[in-house]
């Protein structure tokens, strides 16, 4: 991967490497260096549930997604299609061209319903193992709240859109045919990010995901690793006072526990020491946690396999999970779906449900196309409520994006990728980040809050060349 | 450093050499007490010492000379360390990470002992709030000044302190909610609020006591203690209950007696009884009210004479909006006795002297007021509308408290309000015929909100056809003397026209918010303005100036007989915005309906149509229209508006029993 320029992220050499392989002098240590410190505006309130109804229907969030998108929309199509009347499906004019816009539904063969175990016909069986659902038959279907129609036209590809995204399409209803003739969609536009700030001192903002704590297979000293890297106590005097003091903090984005089976397994009857056996994952964590927050501070958001709530926005994990590390005051329990401004850097991401849903079905490959998608569709999870599970929001829906953070992250992923997003609409381009699993990858990404560059750091512990 | 380091290293032979064990820098810094990096140059010490006795684990960071270049950090075994070190270009850190006995097998035994130490430290930090190195990462090389463990934090911030006044409130929620059966609970809770409780206690019970202070100069005394009162009214629900058990059911005997033993014994069962419940109504009243249990016992009396001298300001002033303070003074206490006298109402209402006593009290609430015979009217209801005009005066505080029972008052007062007593004749008193007839009951839906300040608006009249309110004609009309029945009946409706109109007036803004408080406004149709709640009461308790005041009244009210009402709810907007509906019996049910469809008619002029229809209702069938109008109205105006200012709370099941159980006693006879 290529290393960015700027602060640590560029090779070069360090001063006072190898003091640490010389005996002791019998000097005392020279006193710890102070972390650097950040302001951190958090902006997760729109993620809190304030109230926990599930009684409602999820057609709700679809209607707020168009309401609240189709403004945005008519106003794009009459700056790129000026000469272009936009109308409703149901008044669309036969052969006349106009703009459309409306909700994505798309039509797939091979997508999963709760029905087919209802059928006898067992060909859907072929499914299973599979991890993407689309298939070149997908077809397109637009509707809004008077009607719906079928989308045909070359100019559309329907791997690369999902149920729930909403755009506007510009074509013909050709008279005899059937279907919406596309010529050309858009989707909503982001306002642009906020200026940069100015620029300081190199900080860094560390992101890992995926720690699997309570993995047989893992590798507990590789996180172990890490977290001594972190705390500035593993490496030289020199790296620690040039990568580990100025990390201000820590988002682990999700995937704290490899599963949350032993927990679900301890109940009140099962022996102390079984309890005690199937707690350990969860005590583990805490220790780790615990560390780490008596270092530096730390954003804990919940991931799929974490004890807290399945669907987004996944509510931060409660305190009882960790009597040790919610002691901290820089212990910071935050929701799934995290935003946060931090030395005026606005940051927004995700444990990695919503990409992942996303890439099931669309043709999009990795993460980084998936994040770009998300942008560019103004939408952080277009895919719930239809296949990704998304509290039932009755008058909004919070996943619709009104401007594109500086920097968007998305944990759990594969493997690290990193590339700046430009809307071309001015602004600064959006810093886009796929945060690896720690388990597979122990990488651990440093952001430079100053530069927006990102800096992997690769930890290795089988100590084998 | 507890031990030089040359000590360490001496103990680090033993516990590497003997005890076999894994020593990483992380293990020793926290073992020993030292920072990371002189630990790290201490086991570097003892690799250099002892080459040939361990085997040491590196850790080596640096930029990969492959492309393409990135940052790692590894552990690399001594012997493979020089050749892992010239992959790297440059190295950014290399040092001793463990030392062992012999080569691990499996990079978890280097982690091993390092996390039962973590483990160790973890269960002392936070099970012994030990001060270990994990609080603050001490041994690190940098130090966050953030980070500092603070055990408080990890459990949940415990709820902020009640304020005293809140602890108050909890009572009166809990009164409220307890309904009556809550009322003892509540008087304990009421006790253990302690102070604030006995401050508003004190308040409530000088409301309370108000009545009979207001009887003479009482009103503008008492003016401020309704306010107050109304505030404290929620704490009130304590001194309610308190007094409840002995005032509301005593006082409720007390005073109703009178009515009872004059009106007939056969009650007396009934109200033995009813008194078991009313003590519930009393409650539900109490707590939007509290004050007013305590007050009707002993307001009573004094409310009569208050009433007379009310009434007499009432009839002076129409509007209780427009009344002067002194005789705004005069309504609060009314109302505030009103308020009582509802309570005792729907005490009484349950009890089967209930009906006339409540009758009277309510109606000597509305009467006072108006001055009208309502008297022979307003069997219970009266008070209900008193109890509106309470809810202008100090009541808008105990609305706020009532409100939550507030729909059950409603129901309560719509059913209670539909009793109206229809038959005059069968009253007692001969002239107390007319209080069946003509009287109207106005439930007034008072938005809990908007119940505070004066409510002049009870006038609307809002006909509630469903219930039929049969009061206890004979029990009030004796009380209160209202022989006139037809007449009064008339009045009544007049008077209920004028108070529309007064209403109206004030009423103009139609607020239909939140109807919490119902209040029920039983204008008595006896025009005997004389009958006022205190005169009600002291009718009960004082027969003989209530029928005075009566005749007086009677002559203005007209006998209701011969027609049919219909109670009809009718719900119109005060000023305040305050949503009022008001019961009223309608001659005519089919006006009455259209009352009911336009409940929000505010117009005099709707109100005295229906009135003016007024007339059948399932419960009496004789009409009884106004004659005395013009007297009546006057005195009805200024009863309207005491009676408006009467807050009705009243448990809506307690009061469907009274309901119930008046009929039935009715229907015996």
């Amino acid at each position: 991967m290529p290393a960015a320029v700027g602060g640590l992220e560029s090779a070069q050499p360090l001063r006072g490497v190898t003091e640490l392989t010389i005996p002791p002098d019998g000097t005392a240590a020279p006193g710890p260096e102070t972390r650097l410190a950040a302001e951190y505006i958090s902006h997760d309130d729109q993620w809190q549930l304030q109230e926990k109804d599930h009684t409602n229907q999820y057609a709700h969030i679809y209607f707020a997604r168009l309401q609240r998108m189709r403004p945005r929309l008519v106003k794009r199509c009459r700056q790129d299609w000026p000469q272009l009347k936009v109308v409703s499906i149901l008044a669309v004019p036969e052969g006349a061209e106009v703009v459309v816009i409306g909700t994505v539904y798309k039509d797939m063969k091979l997508k999963p319903s709760i029905l087919d175990e209802y059928v006898k016909d067992r060909a859907v069986g072929q499914l299973l193992g599979h991890t993407r659902f689309t298939s070149p038959e997908d077809t397109i279907i637009l509707e809004d709240e008077s009607a719906r129609m079928p989308l045909t036209g070359d100019a559309l590809t329907p791997g690369s859109f999902v149920t729930g995204v909403v755009m506007a399409v510009r074509g013909t209803a050709v008279p005899g045919a059937e279907g919406f003739h596309v010529q050309s969609c858009c989707f909503a536009v982001l306002d642009p990010p906020k200026a940069m700030p100015k620029p300081g001192d190199d900080k860094y903002v560390a992101f890992v995901s995926g720690l699997g704590v309570g993995d047989e297979g893992g590798d507990p000293l590789r996180l172990a690793l890490i977290v001594d890297y972190l705390t500035a106590q593993l490496g030289s005097a020199a790296e620690q006072s040039s990568i580990a003091s100025k990390v201000v903090r820590l988002i682990i984005a999700g995937g704290l526990m490899h599963s949350t089976d032993s927990l679900s397994q301890a109940t009140t009857h099962v022996k102390p020491r079984q309890q005690a056996a199937a707690l350990a994952p969860l005590r583990e964590t805490d220790m780790c946690l615990t560390e780490l927050a008596g270092a530096m501070h730390i954003d804990v958001m919940a991931g799929a396999a974490d004890p807290s709530n399945h669907s987004l926005p996944q509510q931060p994990l409660h305190r009882c999970l960790f009597p040790g590390a919610s002691a901290y005051p820089t212990f910071h329990r935050v929701t799934n779906p995290h935003e946060f401004t931090i030395d005026g850097v606005h940051m927004l991401g995700t444990s990695g449900q919503n990409v992942d849903d996303v890439a099931k079905y669309s043709s999009h490959e990795d993460g980084l196309q998936l994040l770009g998608a998300c942008l560019e569709w103004a939408h952080l999870a277009p895919t719930g409520p239809d296949t990704l599970t998304v509290y039932p929001f009755k008058n909004s829906d919070p996943f619709v994006l009104n401007q594109a953070p500086h920097v968007m992250f998305v944990g759990n992923q594969a493997k690290f990728q990193t590339s700046l997003f430009g809307s071309g609409r001015g602004g600064p381009p959006t810093r886009l980040v796929c945060i690896p699993n720690l388990k597979s990858s122990g990488m651990l990404i440093l952001l430079n809050l100053r530069t927006l560059d990102v800096h992997p750091i690769q930890f290795e512990s089988q100590m084998e060349l | 450093m507890a031990l030089a380091n040359e000590d360490i290293l001496q103990e680090l032979e033993v516990v590497v050499g003997e005890e076999l064990q894994v020593v990483s820098f992380k293990w020793l810094s926290r073992r020993y007490g030292l920072q990371v990096n002189i630990a790290k140059q201490l086991l570097f010490a003892f690799v250099e010492r002892h080459k040939s006795k361990v085997k040491a684990t590196y850790l080596l960071a640096g930029w990969t000379k492959s492309e393409p270049s990135q940052h790692i950090v590894r552990l690399v075994d001594q012997d493979k360390l020089l050749k892992s070190r010239e992959t790297l270009a440059p190295v950014t850190s290399l040092h001793v990470y463990s030392i062992q006995p012999t080569q691990p097998k499996d990079p978890a035994e280097l982690w091993n002992v390092d996390n039962g130490q973590l483990g160790q430290l973890f269960d002392d930090m936070v099970k012994l709030s030990l001060d270990n190195c994990l609080v603050d990462n001490r041994w690190g090389a940098v130090a966050c000044p953030d980070a500092k463990r603070d055990p408080k934090l990890a459990v949940r911030p415990p709820m902020p302190a009640r304020p005293s006044t809140t602890a108050a409130a909890p009572d009166k929620k809990s009164k409220a909610s307890k309904g009556t059966g809550g009322g003892i609970i509540a008087a304990i809770d009421a006790v253990a609020a302690g102070a604030t409780a006995s401050k508003q206690g004190v308040a409530a019970t000088s409301i309370a006591t108000g009545p009979g202070q207001s009887q003479a100069p009482g009103a503008a005394a008492d003016e401020p203690d309704p306010d107050i009162a109304a505030a404290p009214s929620k704490e009130a629900p304590s001194d309610q209950v308190e007094r409840k058990p002995s005032g509301g059911s005593k006082p409720g005997p007390a005073s109703k007696p009178p009515s009872q033993q004059s009106r007939g014994k056969g009650k007396s069962a009934l109200a033995s009884m009813w008194s078991k419940a009313p003590a519930k109504t009393s409650k539900a009243a109490a707590p939007s009210k509290g004050e007013q249990p305590g007050q009707q016992p002993m307001a009573g009396p004094a409310d009569a004479e208050e009433a007379l001298r009310q009434a007499e300001a009432g009839s002076g002033s129409n509007s209780d909006d427009e009344l002067p303070p002194v005789r705004q003074a005069f309504l609060r206490n009314n109302s505030q006795k009103s308020a009582q006298q509802l309570e005792e109402s729907e005490s009484d209402e349950d009890e089967p002297r209930n009906p006339a006593q409540a009758s009277l009290k309510q109606n000597g609430a509305a009467a006072r007021c108006n001055s009208k015979a309502a008297a022979a009217a307003a069997p219970t209801r009266a008070s209900g509308t008193s109890k509106s005009g309470a809810r202008a005066g100090g009541n808008a505080p105990a609305a706020a408290t009532s409100r939550g029972q507030a729909g059950n008052k409603r129901a309560a007062s719509n059913r209670t309000h539909c009793q109206q007593q229809p038959e005059p004749s069968g009253s007692t008193a001969g002239g107390s015929v007319a209080g069946g007839t003509a009287k109207r009951r106005r439930v007034v839906l008072e938005d809990e909100s908007s119940d505070e300040d004066e409510d002049e608006e009870v006038a609307t009249g809002d006909q509630e056809g469903s219930a039929v309110d049969v009061d206890a004609p004979s029990a009030e009309p004796p009380a209160k003397g209202r022989p006139k029945g037809a007449g009064k009946a008339r009045a009544t409706q007049e008077a209920k026209k004028g108070k529309t109109a007064k209403r109206k007036g004030a009423d103009s803004t139609p607020a239909a918010s939140g109807e919490e408080g119902i209040d029920i406004d039983i204008d008595d149709t006896g025009e005997g303005g004389s009958q006022q709640d205190g005169k009600r009461k002291r009718a009960s308790q004082k027969e003989k100036p209530v029928q005075k005041l009566g005749p007086a009244k009677a002559g203005a009210e007209q006998g209701p007989e011969g027609r049919k009402r219909r109670k009809v709810p009718r719900s119109s907007y005060n000023e305040k915005g305050e949503e009022v509906t008001e019961m009223v019996w309608e001659e005519d049910p089919d006006e009455a309906e259209l009352g009911t469809a336009c409940s929000t008619d505010t117009n005099s002029a709707a109100l005295k149509e229906l009135s003016g229809n007024e007339g059948k209702t399932k419960s009496s069938g004789k009409p009884a229209h106004s004659n005395l109008p013009a007297m009546k109205p006057a005195k009805e105006s200024g009863a309207s508006s005491v009676a408006a200012k009467k807050p009705l709370a009243k448990s809506a099941k307690a009061a469907s029993k009274n309901q119930k159980g008046i009929m039935t006693f009715f229907g015996k006879k």
